[in-house]
């Protein structure tokens, strides 16, 4: 979760891990190539 | 004391009676980026506020005050006054500087430029509210704008999902690219299909070239039996013409009265052996099926019996019923093949399945169990169909043949009887003239056979004709029979009618073009294919080729999310803001809960009545604020001054990444112990860099200005 009250507020909205990361993604500022490569990253590694 | 913020500006204003100039003269052009401000009515306090705002682009603000907009607008609109005005900005280490200036005071043109370092940056109002948040408020009734808040997260959540659905569409892209690109699996699934397609086609012409040859083979043997029974029934046909000329010639000669019983057995018995003749003729094709190659000569002596002359000898060859015995025995044993009736039903059932599947040939994959697709089930079928129809054809053929000896056995007997009858008359029957009616009767059988053998003659030319275009030896024509009837192939339709074999033709035909034409669709699937290989190949891999799974996972999650933001929270955030309770729904719940905190972040500390607390939560649907001591407070019930500091706080609370310049006017109600967590979030921001300059203004008898 992120220290930042308002990615919290957004975060929080979301249940799965997921739809919390790409949340995370878009609030941190990433492009969405990065956040595409960060996510492809992460779900092959289940 | 660092000043970060200088100004000047004249403001030249018609008031009727005369032009009025105003600059700054009471309140310092020089300022800490923290300041509190307090002084009398008319001091250039909120004129200064309205210069800030102006500057850097207040009136183009959507989320500010609809009055205070008014007034910032008003200060730089010619219409209004002539204002000129130069304001400069600096961060702390000076790293960082705005200047805004307005030189024209005919124009509403406002010029902003940004300076870090030595790098220069002219902003436009949207450029420059994408990096800079421009706080100004005046915090009258601070209760009821606490929910105005609400407001900026349904902006921040459509801003989110307007993030969501652009990121998206790029995930959507990249699945459009991978399609496009270079993809190693729908490569060699083309492979596949372009080996299956090969082999079909293989299959294909293979099949069409035996049905092509088999089909000039049946042509072949169509045409020389054929014409081989034509030259034997105009042998048969001649062989009655000579006689009934013979007899019509005595006759003339001697006429005789012979009795009507003579009369009617002569003309019967040569009516009878004319149609064992057609009979026999008619079983020789079975007879050579069922009979053992070492008895072949049995069937030469059945087609060597000549009907004819045993009319005119009066009696039958001896070897005839031993003939026809030997032939009943063969064809009733050949019958009791008990796989006849089998492949009847086989037939019947293939051909029916067949045509069904026909209707679905289009689908391609295989059928479960099967391991062949529908078209692979369709040729075997018809094949396995095709073998069953030449038993069928044989099993029926056997039946017509067994009739035939049947009704041979009866006519020999029928005939001999007549023979009988024949023998009793005193002269040989040539000399014969029947009586009465029946005086013309040579006359009309000459006419009627003459006519026959035309008929056979001219068939025979037309058959003949074909024989030779169908390159067949005519002069050999027996050899040529045989030569074909030994062929394997051929083995199927030796016991065929001629009604059968033109049939077999016409199924041959259609078949071949059938397969003609599914070779043509199979050279332009493969055409096709390959092209679709070729420039599959020439393409380069996606990164991403193998992730096509992930990246719809992805999607669908971004759509949901999307969807979500849009609808759900933003009906929630709407029901909020007007005080509506929200559905009784987990997501609902939990939607009230993460506002609540949000707020409650943003707030951060108040005082209410003596005490400071720690905001944990805001219950917007109950309106009370609930601290970490687990102190429920009515917003109704917070002093002015308390709820003024809980707004201010939380409108600095907003954190999303853009320096701020935060302007409070008017924060009368406000003291000392109120304003101080005011101050101290401002200073952390300060600190933190994110807060470039704080203005509260109050009013007061005498002017103070300090840093706060």
């Amino acid at each position: 979760m992120s220290a930042d009250p308002l990615s919290q507020f957004f975060e929080s909205l979301f249940d799965e891990d997921l739809e919390r990361e790409i949340m995370k993604g878009i609030v941190d500022g990433l492009s969405n190539d990065e956040l595409v490569a960060k996510l492809v990253q992460r779900l092959e590694r289940r | 004391m660092k000043m970060a913020l200088k100004f000047g500006y004249l403001i030249e204003r018609d008031e009727g009676d005369k032009v009025v100039e105003y600059r700054p003269t009471v309140v310092p052009t020089d300022l800490p980026n923290l300041a509190y401000v307090e002084g009398p009515n008319s001091s250039g306090k909120s004129t200064l506020l309205h210069l800030i705002a102006a500057a850097f682009y207040g009136q183009k603000l959507k989320k500010l005050d609809e009055g205070l907009k008014a007034k910032v607008a008003a200060f730089v609109d010619p219409s209004h006054q002539r204002t000129t005005f130069d304001v400069t900005l600096s961060n702390e280490d000076g790293t960082l500087k705005l200047v805004a200036r307005k030189e024209n005071a005919d124009s509403a043109e406002i010029v902003v430029e940004e300076f870090k370092g030595t790098r220069r940056k002219l902003m436009t109002s949207e450029s420059f509210e994408r990096d800079y948040r421009l706080i100004y408020d005046i915090p009258n009734d601070p209760t009821q704008r606490l929910l105005y808040l609400i407001d900026e997260v349904t902006q921040l959540q459509a801003a989110r999902a307007a993030s969501i659905a652009g990121f998206r569409r790029r995930v959507d892209d990249i699945l459009r690219e991978i399609s496009d690109a270079r993809d190693p699996k729908r490569i060699d699934t083309l492979k596949e299909v372009l080996g299956k397609q090969d082999a079909e086609l293989k299959t294909t012409k293979s099949q069409m070239a035996d049905t092509e040859e088999l089909l000039v083979t049946l042509r072949r043997f169509h045409a020389v039996r054929a014409l081989t029974e034509t030259l034997s029934a105009a042998e048969t046909v001649d062989q009655s013409l000579r006689q009934a000329k013979k007899t019509q010639k005595k006759s003339d000669r001697e006429r005789k009265k012979v009795s009507a019983e003579t009369s009617a057995a002569l003309t019967g018995l040569l009516n009878n052996c004319r149609q064992l003749t057609v009979l026999r003729d008619e079983t020789i094709p079975v007879l050579k099926e069922v009979t053992d190659r070492k008895d072949l000569s049995k069937v030469d002596a059945w087609r060597s019996l000549d009907f004819i002359r045993a009319s005119s000898e009066l009696e039958f060859p001896s070897v005839l019923p031993s003939l026809i015995a030997d032939f009943r025995n063969r064809l009733r044993e050949a019958r009791r093949n008990p796989t006849y009736g089998a492949e009847l039903e086989r037939a019947e059932v293939f051909a029916e399945l067949a045509r069904t599947l026909e209707k679905f040939s289009q689908f391609n994959e295989p059928i479960p169990g099967t391991g062949k697709t529908i078209k692979e089930m369709i040729h075997a079928l018809e094949d396995q169909s095709r073998q069953n129809i030449t038993h069928l054809r044989l099993a029926q053929n056997l039946k017509k043949a067994s009739d035939a000896i049947e009704a041979i056995h009866k006519l020999v007997n029928e005939t001999g009887v007549l023979f009988a009858t024949a023998r009793k008359a005193p002269r040989s029957p040539e000399h014969f003239q029947a009586t009465g009616e029946e005086d013309d009767e040579p006359d009309d059988l000459v006419e009627r056979l003459t006519k026959e053998a035309e008929e056979l003659m001219t068939r025979g030319s037309e058959q003949e004709a074909q024989c030779v275009a169908l390159d067949v030896n005519v002069e050999q024509l027996d050899a040529e029979l045989a030569k074909l009837e030994a062929q394997v192939e051929l083995a199927p339709f030796r016991s065929y009618s001629e009604g059968q074999l033109v049939e077999a033709i016409s199924e041959r035909e259609v078949e071949c073009d059938r397969l003609e034409r599914a070779a043509e669709k199979l050279t332009r699937s493969h055409a096709v294919t390959e092209s679709e290989l070729a420039k599959l190949e020439r393409k380069e891999p996606h990164a991403f080729q193998d992730k096509v799974e992930v990246l719809n996972e992805v999607k669908v999650s971004a759509m949901r999310m999307e969807q979500r933001l849009q609808r759900e929270y933003h009906q929630f955030a709407g029901d909020l803001r007007h005080g509506k309770p929200l559905p009784g729904r987990p997501d609902a719940a939990k939607y009230a809960d993460a506002i609540g905190a949000y707020l409650g972040k943003k707030i951060g500390r108040l005082r209410h009545v003596d005490q400071e607390y720690t905001v944990e939560r805001i219950d917007m649907v109950k309106r009370e604020v609930i601290t970490g001591e687990s102190k429920r407070i009515l917003l109704a019930d917070m002093g002015t001054g308390q709820s003024q500091s809980a707004y201010l706080q939380a409108l600095l609370g907003a954190d999303d990444g853009r320096k701020i310049i935060a302007l409070f006017d008017e924060v009368a109600m406000m003291d000392e112990k109120s304003l101080s967590p005011v101050y101290a979030r401002m200073r952390e921001l300060r600190d933190e860099g994110k807060l470039l300059l704080g203005i509260v203004v109050q009013r007061a008898d005498a002017l103070t200005v300090k840093a706060i």
